[in-house]
């Protein structure tokens, strides 16, 4: 090789300590024969002996995350899955890993000999949102190295537990504390593998606001009306919206009406809160809301629909996604959009409400179709009779890449005291106009 | 998530949006949002808007294209709808005036030769509603314009632009207020009697 590449060796070298200035040579040697331009070659020698130093971090910068990282962690669980992906049985590993800012749920694709209780540290891992959770993905290219105990990585992921009021819970806590009463409460028998099982449902509210929750604990003594306070309880997702799931990881008691901070009455008694629809939409999810907008618009896709029998999924002429040709099972709804001013959501009605709101029976709308031979001519008069009304809608909101939506459980034309209103309105206006 | 929000539609009076002349864009992107920026303070994507049309007229020589005004207790908005506006464009056609409209559109603006600029709005839908709709909509139009006058005196950035550009004088606008629940009172008046 010509001495005059020495100096751009020598610079190599240099610039990748620890590679043999012989590689370097054959490698530039190499790409120089295949007529690729010194400065081009020198990059590209530069990129494929550099070592690929990922970048590590912390748990609490895991929403910061870069593409690729690595990490250092306790594994304080670790559940196989069983997954059938495109016909074939495939195996995954999720569970939840801690160091000493936090804790994350884990996903690994692959079997990487994961234990309860292992320290370990991932490389070329990558950060996922899952339900607006952050997740930790471990990929084929994930490296996994297992460490010696460390006592500097806490062994309990309940030294992260926050406290918090319920309107605070969110889904990206995966344990929380708080208190509240208890507004509904039942008892469900279900089978799991096998075996009877009673699982107790509710919800649970204080004055910020409220959520459903489920125990596969007895709770003893509780009942409708009790106040609690609770360390440790789950929060898992359902469509988007936090659920508090009690377990035995999870402690309760009693709250005695001198130490509630809310009062009970006025929580057991409260009527649904009216939110503005701006505020629904800072939230992934949230609980049984009501909002009042005028419907602006109605989508394609309400009327007359028909549903599979097998998945309830709209269907086509007769043809489900998933089985094929059915007997369509007539339905009716109206998707609409719902805008105060303030934001605008996506709001889903069922045939009832479809009904009771659009003031026609699905019968009546059938004749409707029957008479112009067409079923958009449903969906155009929905839009006549709908958009511009105002409407209330009751129900639980969630958040997607498509919008927010409200599923709503009660739709109701809200009924205003138009002059009280106005004396209202009258009262705020300056004195001096 | 972050990504696509839908604008919000929001409430304006009639002469509030006429007195509109400062349109701008949030970003450079060839698909920011155009915003007409109002008087108050408003930043007006997409408007939503409840009053009697009072007048229609087919203004285009080869296809249709309606021009119709629409009044609320401050003044008019004018509409223009041609092909691509097909569901105002054929209500237009069809109805009768005077009529309450519920109206769902964007603003636009023209300058003219003289360098007025003048407003209107282009419809995305547009239906004919109830007298009670109507009223709902002075109440809730009032009460977010008394919300933005409230604001004006801060130094939040949407008071601060409106004041530097048009100067606004919140009793002006507080007057407008004013004469809007005064002529529904007036209007709820002669119904019970």
């Amino acid at each position: 090789m010509n001495d005059k590449y020495a100096p751009h060796i020598e610079e190599l070298s240099k610039a990748l300590e620890g590679v043999g200035y012989t590689d370097i040579q054959t490698e530039l040697d190499n790409l120089l024969r295949f007529r690729v331009p010194l400065e081009e070659a020198k990059r590209t020698i530069l990129n494929k002996f550099r070592p690929k130093e990922a970048c590590e971090i912390k748990i609490k910068d895991i929403l910061k995350s870069p593409k690729s990282f690595a990490l250092k962690g306790r594994i304080i669980s670790v559940e196989k899955k069983k997954i059938v992906l495109k016909g074939e049985t495939a195996y995954l590993y999720s569970g939840k890993l801690l160091d000493e800012t936090g804790v994350c749920l884990f996903t690994a694709w692959d079997d990487f000999c994961l234990n309860e209780g292992d320290i370990i540290k991932i490389y070329n891992v990558h950060m996922k949102l899952w339900n607006n959770r952050p997740e930790i993905n471990f990929g084929q290219r994930s490296i996994v190295e297992k460490l010696p105990e460390d006592p500097s990585l806490p062994k309990d992921e309940k030294i992260f537990t926050q406290t918090k009021k319920i309107i605070e819970i969110n889904p990206s806590d995966l344990l929380v504390s708080s208190q509240g009463v208890v507004t509904e409460i039942y008892h469900r028998d279900i089978i799991v593998k096998g075996k009877d099982t009673i699982i107790i449902e509710g919800v649970i509210a204080d004055d910020t606001g409220k959520l459903p929750f489920s125990s596969w604990v007895p709770m003893e003594g509780v009942d409708i009306g009790n106040a609690i306070n609770f360390r440790d309880a789950h929060v898992r997702l359902f469509r988007g919206i936090p659920s508090l799931n009690f377990t035995h990881m999870t402690s309760w008691e009693l709250l005695p009406d001198n130490k509630c901070p809310f009062s009970k009455n006025k929580i057991m008694t409260d009527e649904p809160s009216y939110i503005s629809i701006g505020s629904v939409l800072e939230k992934d999810g949230l609980f049984d809301v009501v909002v009042t907008g005028n419907i602006i618009s109605v989508r394609p896709g309400s009327g007359l629909i028909e549903r599979c029998p097998v998945c309830n999924r709209v269907i086509q002429n007769n043809v489900c996604r998933a089985h094929g040709t059915v007997e369509g099972i007539r339905d009716m709804r109206v998707k609409a959009i719902l805008d105060d001013g303030t934001g605008a959501v996506y709001i889903m009605l069922n045939r009832e409400l479809s009904e009771v709101i659009y003031g026609r029976s699905m019968e009546e709308a059938e004749n409707i179709a029957k008479l112009s031979m067409s079923k958009d001519a449903v969906y155009e008069s929905m839009k006549r009779s709908l958009i511009g009304t105002y409407l209330a809608v009751r129900g639980n909101s969630s958040k997607s890449e498509f919008g927010t939506t409200i599923v709503a459980r009660y739709a109701w034309v809200p009924e205003d005291d138009l002059l009280s209103r106005l004396d209202d309105l009258l009262l705020k206006l300056p004195e001096d106009i | 998530m972050a990504g696509y929000t839908r604008e919000a539609a929001r409430r304006i009076f009639a002469q509030e949006f006429r007195e509109s002349n400062l349109t701008f864009k949030d970003g450079n992107d060839q698909y920011s949002p155009q915003y007409l920026f109002t008087p108050t303070g408003a930043k007006v994507n997409r408007m939503f808007i409840v009053g009697t049309l009072i007048e229609k007229e087919d203004i285009g020589s080869e296809s249709e294209y309606w021009r119709g005004k629409v009044s609320d207790p401050t003044g008019s908005f004018f509409i223009y709808a041609g092909q691509y506006q097909p569901e105002a464009a054929q209500v237009l056609s069809e109805c009768d005036t005077p009529e309450f409209v519920a109206i769902v559109g964007k603003p636009s603006t023209y300058t003219t030769p003289e360098g007025e600029i003048l407003t209107s709005i282009r419809p995305e839908s547009m239906y004919i509603v109830d007298g009670e709709t109507r009223d709902l909509w002075v109440l809730d139009t009032a009460r977010v314009t008394l919300e933005r006058l409230k604001v004006l005196p801060t130094s939040h950035p949407d008071a601060l632009r409106a004041k530097e550009h048009y100067r606004t004088e919140a009793k002006h606008y507080a007057s407008m207020v004013l004469k809007a629940l005064r002529s529904l009172q007036e209007d709820i008046d002669v119904m019970d009697d």
